[in-house]
């Protein structure tokens, strides 16, 4: 082989490598994302089966918030936009862990009286957008917009009915390490503290895909 | 004295001759940018880059495993046996070690067709005759001990990084015996190496590295000087680039051009011309 035909043949095989380099990319698996960040966060959430928005979907996003939380009123806008986004994929599920503080307990009894005649969500929907005032008449004021039934909603106040669902909420966020709110878990994958629409976008879309 | 300035005055003369040496700058340019390619860069290529992730998930399940076991019977189980009892951690395992085999392969392939062809280009440019063929074949034989010590040393600091992370979980610092270690070992594999490089072509592939080895020890008070003048200047120009890329990136892409690559040219030059006068004096 002449020196030329020996260097054209080198050149080929330095073209082959980078081939194969870039064939081997391909081929090597790329290692599972709870893997390579390590294991997520072992949860044990207490779901009834109708609970959320829509039980059963692929991607469950549970939220530890209180009603007086101006970070979890941030939040909320960007949780409506997913629940928009994935309406047949994402399941929300939204948890007690109110402060102590008598007005953030107050909405979430108020909350609690609004699942009792199936406006939970319009109900949260309207106390985040309305953080200010959580006094008695406010509640019951949200509560009349919603078209609730206010016999019921006022009994249901004064008997504290959903004082037990909310103990057990803050006792289920404790036992898996709440500390704060928002504390938002997609798919038992724990998120502390505010989180931005393109951040939980892609949590979901990464569970969509390892789901699958 | 004397023969040490009078060859780096030699050698930079023969870097006037601009085709050689922007030929063999571009040969070395190209190398780091084919290895760097191979090494990996985001998202496009690499086997080290997919090492490194396996490297991570391998031992977030050696961790994970060592959990479910009481103190005592984590200190007795090796990270073997571990890799013995779980799959996931055995798969895991394996990958590293391929992507790694391959990663030697395919730099080993690159560093023996085109840093080769750079040492030819500077034979050529000092006049020292060689058939390209036969060079290439001898240095890619000559190579083949350098560079599976160069990859023992590749594995030692993936060793030293799996230590360093599991000291670092513990909250404990990282010793540097292992660096040092490693520089020095890697300084002497560049010693020799580039002693038998300057021998190509002379004797047989066997017969240059025992060669070398043997200069390398009984001419070392000749030979040591000129290799540390080489690192002196290496040294130096680096410093010199670092130091004017706190001013502008540019500026020190511009004196990595212009500088380092076409040193790197004088130094093979400089390290076989005066290898010839040791020999044949």
């Amino acid at each position: 082989m002449g020196e030329m035909k020996f260097s054209y043949v080198l050149a080929i095989i330095v073209i082959i490598v980078l081939a194969f380099t870039l064939f081997m990319n391909v081929i090597l698996p790329t290692p599972d994302i709870d893997l390579l960040e390590g294991t997520p966060t072992k949860t044990t959430f207490t779901l009834e089966e109708d609970q959320g928005t829509n039980p059963g979907a692929t991607v469950t996003l549970i939220e530890f918030g209180d009603f007086k939380c101006p970070f979890c009123g941030q939040m909320h806008p960007d949780i409506k936009k997913l629940l928009n986004l994935y309406p047949d994929n994402l399941n929300y599920v939204y948890k007690h862990f109110p402060a102590d503080e008598e007005d953030s307990a107050r909405a979430s009894l108020a909350a609690e009286c609004a699942r009792e005649q199936d406006q939970f969500i319009p109900y949260i929907n309207i106390l985040f957008e309305r953080q200010l005032d959580f006094s008695y008449a406010k509640l019951q004021t949200f509560a009349a917009e919603l078209k609730l039934n206010q016999n019921d909603f006022v009994d249901c106040m004064e008997n504290f009915n959903g004082l037990d669902r909310i103990d057990n909420d803050i006792k289920e966020g404790k036992l898996n390490g709440v500390k704060g709110t928002p504390t938002v878990f997609i798919n038992n994958r724990k998120l502390e503290g505010i989180q931005s629409f393109e951040s939980l976008k892609l949590l979901i879309e990464q569970e969509l895909i390892r789901v699958k | 004295m004397k023969l040490y300035v009078e060859e780096a005055i030699i050698a930079f003369d023969h870097l006037k001759k601009l085709k050689s040496t922007i030929t063999i700058v571009i040969l070395d340019i190209l190398f780091l940018l084919l290895y760097g390619f191979i090494q990996g860069a985001p998202e496009i290529s690499g086997f080290i880059g997919k090492t490194y992730q396996y490297l991570k998930v391998f031992l977030n399940l050696v961790s994970e495993s060592a959990k479910s076991l009481t103190e005592d019977a984590a200190r007795k189980v090796s990270v073997l046996q571990l890799i013995g009892q779980n799959d996931a951690i055995a798969r895991y395992f394996y990958l590293i070690i391929i992507t790694l085999i391959l990663f030697a392969i395919a730099t080993y392939i690159l560093y023996v067709i085109i840093e080769g062809s750079a040492w030819w280009h500077s034979y050529k440019a000092i006049n020292k005759q060689i058939s390209y063929k036969k060079f290439i074949t001898q240095f890619s034989l000559v190579s083949l001990p350098f560079y599976t010590g160069v990859i023992l040393l590749f594995i030692l600091s993936f060793a030293d990084t799996y230590r360093a992370i599991t000291l670092e979980r513990m909250s404990l610092p990282s010793p540097i015996g292992l660096k040092l270690f490693m520089l020095f070992i890697g300084l002497v594999l560049i010693y020799f190496g580039s002693i038998a490089y300057a021998l190509i072509g002379q004797e047989s592939a066997t017969k240059t590295i025992k060669k070398a080895i043997h200069i390398g020890f009984s001419k070392a008070h000749k030979y040591f000087p000129a290799f540390l003048v080489v690192f002196i200047v290496f040294f130096l120009l680096n410093f010199i680039a670092l130091f004017l890329g706190n001013i502008s990136p540019i500026a020190m892409m511009i004196v990595g051009i212009l500088l380092i690559f076409p040193s790197i040219a004088w130094g093979r030059m400089y390290s076989k011309l005066v290898l010839d006068k040791i020999i044949n004096h």
